[in-house]
């Protein structure tokens, strides 16, 4: 970039414009983590109990900005050139990552303390990789991308290692490790040769760039470049075959932490292609569709087929939610050539992420309130539950039926959605894949319910019925989780966000 | 209406909430909604007869224009009436069926939810809404059939009857979808004044109707309502045969009259589809011994006929299949009930053990006589009417293969109408290990009370045909939009379809007469035990597919799984090079023959690295190629790169050599030739893409280097001679600072590390 400004005879320094309400959410997490990290050092051991309090406050205070930010109205904001903007779209995307923050720390609570973890490091480790989602929403340059890519995945790669006694969790944040840096190595080698093709990092900029270059007729670097940047977020939002991680990683991570490299993680990888598919290779169409439809249709599938075969229950969500990574792929994959279309295909992706997670955090919160008693991931531990456990039953049985899609809870809606992006877009192609969708959508139905039968109507295992002391945390965690599924019954809330928050101008 | 809705909604939220007060009686309670129903339902009436109908709208999602938009007919109304009806007297029933029980709060609100649903169903006017109630009843009635038993067949039967009917459903979301596009509304009443028509509608409807055939048991989607027999009665007697079955009919009813003529393969598949059932169904229904799985299939085999029925889309067909509706519900409820009242004297159901049950209960075997009558269409039942009218009616517009078929079926229904009787409640010689000493106490009158009503409503309804006659009729037109339709009418005089009653009589007679040979001839004509449904060739395919899927993709091997992400990065965009290979017009392969020999030494190198056996070997080898690459730049003139890249390759070297004391010294054998052959691929492929691509890249530059505006700018900006050095302390003065900061950082950190080390503080893990 600045050998670029020093070319074109740019020498003069001028400091950008910032603008401190629109950076609010990011200064006060920042905030948030440093106070963490040093509290850490003078509370004593039996004063722990005091971080998580402060790292959740924190993620709720620096809520308020975005909700102040969205009061004031739709103003762009951009920062330094167009990189950095806190628009419509950011806003409702760092409410979505700042609230699944606070569940995820909710979630924690008991887990870590329990579990005799390094608490302190824990929730600062938490609130940075959060901070890169935060940054996440409002970039709109290929190199702030990657900074945040980055600062919400070295976290991710030593939080899934928590668990620093157990095996699986060292193989689990290794082969995190390992694959995430194969990834990220392929994507910044695609940006660069974008940056090289374009002369730009700014996302408009290449938009623009790219539709100047004379017949439309792209270049083969540019095309490989933009494959390999999809390539590297493919990896993030585990679609196949970028998966392999996630099972693995998964099982052996610590709880909260798989649910939120599920959600948190995966929403931030979907919310950087956005960006980078709608507003950097808009008029690309051609070179990323087909990709995009290649992905989903194997993640879908694959996730689906071998989700089945699970007996572990964490296991058999992390296939299913790289299935459901298969079904937000399918806008993308549909994204249609005029405006409507586009609108229909964004909206889709954006209500979509956020119902997922809301009922994939609730899932994982009842498997966390399950496990506390009966110590075992298996499916079958989840045998006659509702004898001990009704009101989780009845729960999880919303979140699973929620997931299969079935009506009138929030996953139908979402569903919805993404097939009537398929069908807006009305080619035959993407006709062929929201059947594809559909068939999945069935074959998803098998395990999930498979899940509800284990609840309802199997004896319990081993004949324990002690009920299940649900922690107040893990209990705020759930009840939000329920509520936010239960709007599905209105989803009208969803459908407004996820077409306020458009990228698509 | 919606307030109707709600009033479910609410009661169902209210009854667990008082179970533990109520008892049994909370079921009283759900009996509001379905009174206040049936309240309203008489007072709309005025307002519906004759074909009219009422709407109300209420917003729900506006961004999708999905609307609660209810619409009231007559044929609704009908529905409604049938689903509030049944429901006061099985959820009375119910509450002496578990007497006693405490527990019932789950059940009272799941099936006043599910009661609610099918209001919905049979209110919504809204293709959306409509599947949103569609799909509330199939989740509810998977909780209802498997929340008594504990049995493992049961508990398979309740998720093979969620699987059919959810995958119908979802079909059916499919099938709504494409139609409402193609109409450009999802308004159901809209949709059938202004049909679409094309291929987009006929797909559409093919999908509809598969949703409606799963919904209602037709052939090949059967087999899940005898497996959903292990419902408790009550939940049987509601769920199985008045209401959610019926389901399917409903909305094929709706449909019919309309795209029975725009969509060619309508009548053919729906016409094929119910006799089917109706044979099948029959046949089944007289050869099982348990009296609950008989009634079942004779389920099934009635719904064949209402679809029969309904599903022509002639108006005097539709009319007599609502009469033959109005007419199942109320017989087909008797008889459960009277199933559960026989099961829990006798403790069993099992028709070769039941023996003399008529004489100890004749109000029972009474009520059973009427409902039996009105099933196999005997005069002064109801029952009678609705097969009158249907012969009618088919011998009018129907196609006389149909007609002979209903005919079959009749007889058949009159077979095992007649067996059930005579299985439940007749005297008989029983095989002696069979023989349970039938300590028969006379059910309580508050259970028969709702049977003995029904059973006089089916006679006099029979007898007066007027009454319900008015209501038929005016369903029948609201759904065909005419207003030339049959009456209801208890005499016709001796004509050809009271002949093609008698003949079905006779041949029921006969087949009943003759039970010991049809016996015979079915357990002949037995399918083989290992032919399976259709339903379970789909699982052990489907799960055999998922196995050897996850044996493939999740192997937990690393290498293969870089193999695979490795493989799919280069070969997607090698499909895309290939497609449209533009070779820039001059490669240049190297600057001077020294640059060729280094190449080949990394060549060599890395050849030999991959070859090695001894660990030791490899990573020297590896070392060779990175100061071999390093030479490569040196020799390009960038010194600063090599310089990096030296110390990069001496660091890895030095913590290679340490890590290498705690491994074998040789790497393990290499496994078979097949996986060497796919690793030198999936590297060959790796190799070819990288260099076609340096190949490609190196001949696509646009813009001129970055470099020369540096070299021109670094003296007159920056006032030094060596740019890499103005790069470094000014052009990126700031990244520089940067990098500076971060290696003080981290080399405070190590010194922090080894003091800590050093006072043998708290090392993290003392173990090692």
């Amino acid at each position: 970039m600045d050998a670029l400004l020093i070319a074109q005879g740019v020498s003069r320094f001028t400091a950008p414009a910032l603008d401190y309400h629109a950076l609010a959410p990011e200064i006060i997490l920042t905030g948030v983590l440093v106070v963490v990290l040093v509290l850490d050092l003078f509370l004593d051991e039996t004063q722990k109990y005091l971080l998580p309090t402060v790292a959740g406050t924190g993620v709720l205070l620096a809520f308020v900005p975005v909700l102040t930010l969205a009061l004031t109205g739709d103003d762009l904001r951009p920062m330094f050139d167009g990189a950095y903007v806190s628009d419509n779209f950011a806003l409702v995307l760092k409410g979505l990552f700042l609230l699944t923050g606070y569940v995820v720390i909710l979630m924690s609570n008991r887990y870590i303390e329990e579990g005799d973890y390094h608490v302190g490091e824990y929730y600062f480790l938490l609130l940075s990789s959060l901070l890169g989602m935060v940054v996440m929403a409002s970039s709109r340059d290929l190199i702030t991308i990657f900074v945040a890519l980055e600062l919400l995945s070295i976290p991710a790669y030593l939080l899934a290692g928590w668990r620093k006694r157990d095996l699986k969790s060292n193989e689990a944040s290794l082969k995190y490790y390992l694959l995430g840096v194969l990834a990220s190595g392929v994507m910044l080698y695609g940006m660069s040769l974008v940056f090289g093709a374009t002369g730009t990092t700014v996302l408009i900029r290449i938009q623009e760039r790219l539709a100047e270059i004379e017949g439309g007729q792209l270049d083969n670097v540019v095309t490989v470049g933009i494959f390999f940047i999809i390539v590297g977020f493919a990896f993030k939002v585990s679609a196949v075959p970028f998966h392999f991680w996630a099972p693995d990683t998964y099982e052996g991570a610590p709880t909260p932490i798989t649910a939120y490299l599920s959600v948190a993680s995966k929403t931030a990888g979907f919310v950087a292609l956005l960006q980078l598919v709608f507003v950097g290779f808009l008029g690309q169409p051609d070179v990323w569709r087909p990709l995009f439809w290649f992905l989903a249709a194997i993640t879908m599938t694959v996730g689906n087929l071998i989700a089945l075969r699970q007996t572990n229950i964490v296991r058999m969500l992390a296939y299913s939610s790289v299935a459901q990574a298969g079904y937000i792929l399918v806008p993308f994959a549909v994204a249609g050539e005029n405006a409507e279309a586009l609108q229909s295909a964004q909206t889709a992706a954006i209500v979509y992420l956020i119902v997922y997670a809301a009922m994939n955090l609730g899932a994982f919160s009842v498997i966390l309130a399950v496990a506390r008693k009966t110590r075992s991931g298996e499916i079958t531990s989840f045998g006659g539950l509702f004898q001990y456990a009704p009101g989780l039953t009845v729960v999880m049985s919303i979140f699973l039926f929620s997931l299969a899609g079935i009506p009138p809870v929030a996953g139908w809606f979402a569903k919805f959605v993404v097939f009537r992006a398929a069908l807006d877009a009305g080619t035959t192609w993407s006709i062929v894949l929201a059947i594809i969708a559909g068939l999945n959508s069935v074959v998803a139905l098998f395990y999930y319910s498979n899940i509800a039968r284990q609840m309802w109507m199997m004896p319990v295992p081993d004949g324990d019925r002690t009920p299940i002391r649900v922690p107040a945390a893990l209990g705020i965690a759930l009840g939000l989780c329920v509520l936010v599924v239960a709007l599905g019954v209105y989803p009208e809330p969803f459908a407004r966000l996820g077409d306020l928050a458009s990228l698509v101008p | 209406m919606i307030g109707l809705l709600l009033l479910y909604g609410g009661v169902a939220l209210l009854g667990p909430a008082l179970s533990r007060r109520l008892g049994a009686r909370v079921l009283f309670l759900c009996l509001v909604p379905h009174i206040a129903t049936l309240a309203y339902l008489v007072s709309a009436w005025p307002r519906v007869a004759g074909g009219r109908s009422i709407a109300e709208s209420h917003e729900w999602v506006p961004a999708l224009s999905l609307g609660v938009d209810l619409r009231l007919d007559a044929f609704g109304l009908l529905m409604a009436g049938i689903i509030s009806g049944i429901g006061v007297a099985v959820f009375f029933y119910a509450r002496w069926y578990f007497a006693g029980r405490s527990d019932l709060g789950l059940f009272a609100g799941v099936i006043t939810v599910f009661a609610g649903s099918m209001v919905g169903v049979v209110m919504a006017d809204n293709l959306l809404l409509l599947y949103v109630f569609w799909e509330l009843t199939s989740v509810t009635s998977y909780l209802l059939i498997g929340i008594d038993h504990q049995k493992g067949a049961a508990r398979a039967a309740a998720l093979k009857a969620l699987l059919i009917t959810g995958m119908g459903g979802l079909v059916m979301l499919g099938g709504f979808v494409l139609v409402g596009r193609a109409a450009g509304t999802f308004s159901l009443s809209g949709i059938l004044a202004t049909p679409p028509s094309g291929a987009t509608t006929t797909v559409g409807i093919g999908l509809v109707l598969v949703g409606a055939f799963t919904k209602s048991a037709q052939v090949p989607f059967h087999s899940w309502l005898p497996g959903a027999m292990a419902a408790p009665t009550p939940v049987s007697a509601y769920l199985h045969s008045a209401t959610m079955v019926k389901a399917g009919v409903y909305l094929i009813a709706r449909l019919a009259p309309v795209f029975a003529t725009v969509v060619w393969f309508w009548r053919p598949v729906v016409l094929a589809a119910g006799v089917a059932t109706m044979l099948v169904g029959g046949y089944r229904a007289l050869r099982e011994t348990d009296l609950k799985l008989l009634l079942a299939y004779g389920t099934v085999s009635q719904l064949g006929l209402m679809v029969v029925l309904v599903g022509a889309g002639y108006p005097d067909l539709t009319f007599a299949g609502a009469a033959l509706i109005l007419a199942h519900s109320l017989f087909k409820a008797v008889l459960f009930m009277v199933v559960g009242i026989v099961d829990h004297a006798a403790h069993t159901r099992d028709l070769r053990r039941l023996h003399g049950l008529g004489r100890r209960m004749p109000l029972v075997f009474a009520v059973s006589v009427v409902a039996v009558a009105s099933m196999v269409g005997l005069p002064a039942a109801l029952g009678f009417l609705a097969k009158e009218a249907a012969y009618e009616a088919l011998l009018h517009s129907g196609n006389p293969v149909v007609t002979a078929a209903v005919v079959v079926g009749s007889a058949l229904t009159f077979a095992y109408g007649a067996r059930f009787l005579w299985g439940a409640f007749a005297d008989k010689p029983v095989r002696k290990e069979d023989d349970v000493a039938l300590e028969v106490a006379a059910p309580s009158p508050a259970i028969v009370l709702p049977s003995v009503v029904l059973s006089i409503l089916t006679l006099v309804l029979g007898v007066a045909p007027a009454l319900g006659g008015k209501l038929v009729t005016s369903a029948a037109t609201a759904v065909g939009r005419t207003t030339e339709l049959p009456k209801l009418v208890l005499w016709h005089g001796f004509t050809p379809a009271l002949g093609l009653s008698g003949l079905a009589i006779a041949v029921g007679v006969a087949l009943f007469l003759r039970r010991g040979s049809v016996d015979r001839l079915q357990s002949r004509l037995a399918l083989p035990a290992g032919l399976t449904t259709p339903y379970e060739h789909a699982l052990s395919l489907l799960n055999r597919v998922a196995d050897r899927s996850t044996g493939v993709m999740q192997n937990g091997s690393l290498p293969i799984y870089v193999g695979v992400i490795l493989l799919t990065v280069v070969l997607l965009p090698t499909w895309r090079l290939a497609t449209d290979g533009r070779l820039p017009s001059r490669i240049e392969f190297a600057d001077s023959p020294v640059q060729a020999l280094v190449a080949l030494v990394v060549v060599a190198a890395a050849i030999g690295c991959a070859r090695a056996r001894r660990r030791f070997v490899a990573v020297l080898l590896l070392g060779a190629v990175g100061f071999a690459v390093a030479v490569l730049f040196i020799m390009q003139g960038a010194p600063d790169l090599a310089l990096t890249q030296l110390l990069v390759e001496t660091l890895a070297l030095v913590i290679f050599v340490l890590v290498l004391r705690h491994l074998p010294e040789q790497f393990p054998r290499r496994s078979s030739r097949l996986a060497t052959g796919l690793r030198l691929g999936v590297a060959g492929g790796v190799g070819v893409f990288v260099t076609a691509f340096a190949i490609i890249a190196a001949g696509s530059r646009t813009h001129p280097s970055a470099g020369d505006g540096l070299v021109e700018r670094a003296l007159p900006d920056g006032g030094g001679r060596n740019v890499v050095n103005v790069i470094l302390t000014d052009f990126r003065a700031f990244d520089t600072v940067g990098e500076i900061t971060v290696l003080t950082v981290a080399a405070l950190g190590i010194i922090g590390l080894l003091l800590a080390r050093a006072d043998g503080g708290e090392g993290e893990e003392p173990g090692k």
